[in-house]
Formats: structure tokens, C-alpha cells, sequence
């Protein structure tokens, strides 16, 4: 569930790219009450498109919504339709977010830029739950039973920021931003507790991959070094900027 | 694949009357070698196989629906496949198609909750044979793209029309160091207290299973299930 929070943080990376290129056309997937494309049209003066599971959530008057469950069908836009798609708090929804991916990359125009968010699960309480208990921070236990996707008890996808940036880059976008909605001021005593231990293994992991593994290069490293940086490992939610590319 | 997952495949299979088979990945094609001679064997992998070992055989992305003449299968094994997988609930609703009413589903995963791995996942936001992946996808990379618990292969395996998975205990579903038995006890003890407060059988056989050994201290998740519903 998205909050104020995350849509300022979304904003403002979404003001960054306005002002190298203002945006016309905007599509917001998983537009639920439309906040987000209120304070678009607030912000930036553009008319949004919204997509959902569902028209029912809709507050904005007039607000059209196309309804596509992303789980089992496409985007309804026809390719190189938007300069701007966001989706916040929706992939971690999804069953296949890879595909969704590249489906935002098909509905964008070349140099159109996609902008999305999840929660963090590198922050260092949850990295500390998953070791704990074996769950994330807002990632199950799952009901057994009737299990509703679109709740946060429909958190079905953990994703970490380096997989999202990866999927991004597998889908065909570029430039892949990191940013959070805020740092998490109750991470701070184990983030003090654990800094250290931290970066000299992280350090030594890493050293592995570059040597050793031959996993790292231009395009990956700079995502993986971001992984245990002090902002991922504060930060709430994860938000994620790409590019699209003028030229395939 | 570990040879500790092969070895309990292999004993899980022995004495059922198995007649056709969908191995999907086959790899290097382990499976076909340990069902008897006379088991109908088809196999489905990214990668080409030599000429003759299936009795059919597609070079096929299994992130793409499946085949369409595949037939239907009494067994098909999903053996370190899932993990490749971006779009693995795809995949499961295709192998629910094409098993058998009363057919049976293997599969075999990397386990993302034995305790070094948490540990791994603390220090570096990565999972151990999760590894960065050089650049963008290149087509043919070996890559393991989704980590797997017990509670995610529940889940979907629900989502696509299956019965809950069983897990099979392997020779490798056990500590191999104190601090391991120590990191597993929260989570333990977690499972527990669900299962004692669980109000119904399926909820207390699912805390069971995720509190079990093969599931917190096991490298690899080794899971049988069959068809429940349509999916």
C-alpha cells in the first residue's frame, strides 16, 4: 500500500526527468484512488491514464481506469503510447513481475521513463527477520487459506533492489536510480550494531564475485554496491527510476 | 544438481508404477538414466540434448508457455528449473495442464532459508548460487534469477491448482555446524507457536512443514505434490 511518503519520493524523482524532458502523457498502473495521478496533475499539469485490477477504487471524478489483471493479461495501450509509467507498491503483487516489466517498456515512448517501488527487504531489520524468522518486512507469513493478492497479505514477490534494477536492464531499459522514502529511524540501533560486520563480509563477498566468480562489470557493479549502503540499509521502500532508450 | 537431491528423488520414485514422464529442465539428463528402462520419457530444456536419450525431446524456454504437443505425463519433474524462472507460476500452470488427474510433480530448488544462507542474505543482500549476474541477460547464462522457501513453492503451487507440497528430507536437510542448529532455532520456535495456534489441519500441516528440518536447515527444498483443482 502506497503512502505519502512514497509518492513524494516518486515526485521528486519524477521531477528530475521533467525537468531534462517534460512529460506529456503519464499512465499510472495500479492507480487504485488516483493520489498519485492527483498530485501529478497538481504538480506537473498532465492528464494521466490509469490502469487497475479494478475501477472500483477510483476517487478522482472522471477519472477513467482500464482494468487489466497484469497476473494473467497485458497493459491495454498500444506500444510507445507514454513519456511516463509509475507503479507504486505493485510488483511485489504480481506473479510475474519480469514480464510486467517488460510490458511498461513496450508502452513507452523511446526516452520515456518508468518509475516504480517496493518495499525494501535489504533494509537491515528485515534482512534481520529474514535471518531470524525467515520472513521480510511486510512479506508473509501468507495465509494459508483465501489468500488476498492485492493486500498486503498478497505480498507474494520479494524483490531486492539489485533484481529490480536487473529486470529493468533485462527488459531493455537503462540508467536504473535508486532512491528511498525514508530512512527507518527504528533500523538505526541494529544498523549501529551491524554496520561493521557488514561491510568488511560484504566487502570480502564482493571481492569474491569481482576475482574469483567474474560475476561483476560496468552494468552490475554499481547496483551491487549500492546493496549495503546506509540509505538501502535505512530506507523503508525502495524506489527505482529506468530509461528507455532513444535507440534500441 | 546435488547428488543428496538426486538420491532422494530417486528413492521417493522407486516402486511407483510410472509410466510417462516429463523431465522439464532435463540438464544433463540424471532423471532419464534412474527411471527404469521401460518408462516413457520425454524431456524439455534451453539447452540441446544428444540425439536419442528422450523419447521426445523440445528445445524450449520454460518461461514460454509450454509445447503444444506435449502429451500428458503421470510424472514430471521440475529438478533445479524453478529458480531459472522469471515467470515460474506460468510454468506451474503449464505442468498442471499437461499432468494427469492423478499425476505427480516433483520439484527441486535451492533453499533460501537454511541458515547460511540467511546469514549470506544479511551480509550481502544476496543468496549463496545467487550470483550477480554479469551485465544484461545474455541468452544461454546460468542463472538463478528466483530464490525459493518453503512458504514461496506453497504458495504458488496453490495459485496453479496443486495440493499443498509435501517436502522429502534429503541427506543434506540437516545442520552441518552448531551455529547453523542455533540461527534455526527462532524461526523454530516461530513454526511451532503457529502450528500449536493453527485452527485448521491444512494451516497446522503447513507450519509443520515450514518448521520442519528439510525446510529450515536443508541446502535444497525437495518437494512432491499433485493436482488439487483447476487452477
Amino acid at each position: 500500500m502506497s503512502t505519502e511518503t512514497i509518492y513524494t519520493a516518486a515526485l521528486d524523482l519524477v521531477a528530475s526527468y521533467h525537468a531534462k524532458q517534460p512529460f506529456k502523457t503519464h499512465l499510472d498502473v495500479g492507480a487504485g484512488k488516483g493520489r498519485l495521478i492527483g498530485l501529478v496533475k497538481e504538480r506537473f499539469g498532465v492528464e494521466s491514464s490509469a490502469c487497475d485490477y479494478t475501477d472500483t477504487l477510483m476517487k478522482l471524478p472522471g477519472q477513467k481506469v482500464e482494468v487489466a489483471n497484469l497476473n494473467h493479461e497485458g497493459l491495454p495501450y498500444p506500444d510507445n503510447t507514454f513519456d511516463l509509467v509509475t507503479a507504486t507498491e505493485v510488483i511485489e503483487h504480481l506473479e510475474h513481475y519480469r514480464e510486467t516489466l517488460r510490458e511498461f517498456y513496450r508502452v513507452l515512448k523511446p526516452g520515456g521513463v518508468c518509475i516504480l517501488s517496493t518495499p525494501n527487504i535489504l533494509n537491515i531489520k528485515s534482512r534481520l527477520r529474514f535471518l531470524t524468522f525467515g520472513f521480510w518486512n511486510l512479506f508473509g507469513p501468507l495465509p494459508v487459506r483465501n489468500s488476498d493478492l492485492y493486500t498486503t497479505g498478497g505480498h507474494i514477490n520479494p524483490v531486492s533492489s539489485f533484481y529490480i534494477g536487473h529486470s529493468l536492464m533485462d527488459a531493455g531499459f537503462d540508467d536504473v536510480q535508486y532512491r528511498v522514502d525514508k530512512y527507518q529511524r527504528s533500523a538505526i540501533p541494529a544498523l549501529i550494531l551491524f554496520y561493521l560486520p557488514i561491510q568488511f563480509f560484504g566487502w570480502l563477498a564482493r571481492g569474491k564475485e569481482a576475482n574469483k566468480y567474474k560475476t561483476l562489470d560496468r552494468y552490475n557493479a554499481p547496483m551491487v554496491d549500492a546493496m549495503n549502503t546506509v540509505p538501502v540499509l535505512l530506507g523503508r521502500t525502495i524506489i527505482v527510476a529506468a530509461v528507455k532508450p532513444k535507440t534500441a | 544438481m546435488q547428488q543428496s537431491s538426486k538420491d532422494a528423488v530417486i528413492a521417493w520414485l522407486k516402486g511407483r508404477p510410472i509410466k510417462s514422464v516429463l523431465d522439464a529442465p532435463s540438464g544433463d539428463g540424471w532423471l532419464k538414466e534412474a527411471l527404469p528402462p521401460d518408462a516413457e520419457v520425454d524431456g524439455i530444456d534451453l539447452y540441446a540434448q544428444p540425439e536419442g536419450r528422450y523419447r521426445k525431446f523440445w528445445q524450449h524456454d520454460l518461461d514460454t508457455p509450454l509445447p503444444k504437443d506435449c502429451g500428458k505425463y503421470d510424472l514430471i519433474c521440475c529438478c533445479e528449473g524453478l529458480e531459472h524462472l522469471g515467470n515460474p507460476l506460468l510454468f506451474l500452470r503449464e505442468v498442471h495442464r499437461l499432468l494427469a488427474d492423478d499425476g505427480l510433480l516433483v520439484v527441486t530448488t535451492p533453499n533460501a532459508w537454511y541458515p547460511q544462507s540467511r546469514l549470506q542474505f544479511l551480509h550481502r543482500g544476496f543468496f549463496p548460487s545467487f550470483p550477480p549476474l554479469a551485465g544484461k541477460v545474455v541468452p544461454g547464462s546460468h542463472m538463478h534469477i528466483t530464490p525459493w522457501t518453503y512458504p514461496q513453492p506453497y504458495v504458488y503451487l496453490k495459485l496453479a491448482g496443486f495440493k499443498p507440497p509435501q517436502i522429502l528430507p534429503e541427506e543434506l536437510s540437516k545442520a552441518k555446524h552448531l551455529h547453523e542448529r542455533l540461527l534455526a532455532w527462532p524461526a523454530r520456535l516461530y513454526c511451532r507457536g503457529r502450528e500449536k495456534r493453527a485452527t485448521t489441519e491444512e494451516t497446522r500441516a503447513y507450519w509443520q512443514a515450514a518448521g520442519s528440518d528439510a525446510s529450515l536447515l536443508g541446502r535444497h527444498l525437495t518437494t512432491v505434490t499433485s493436482k488439487a483443482t483447476a487452477p
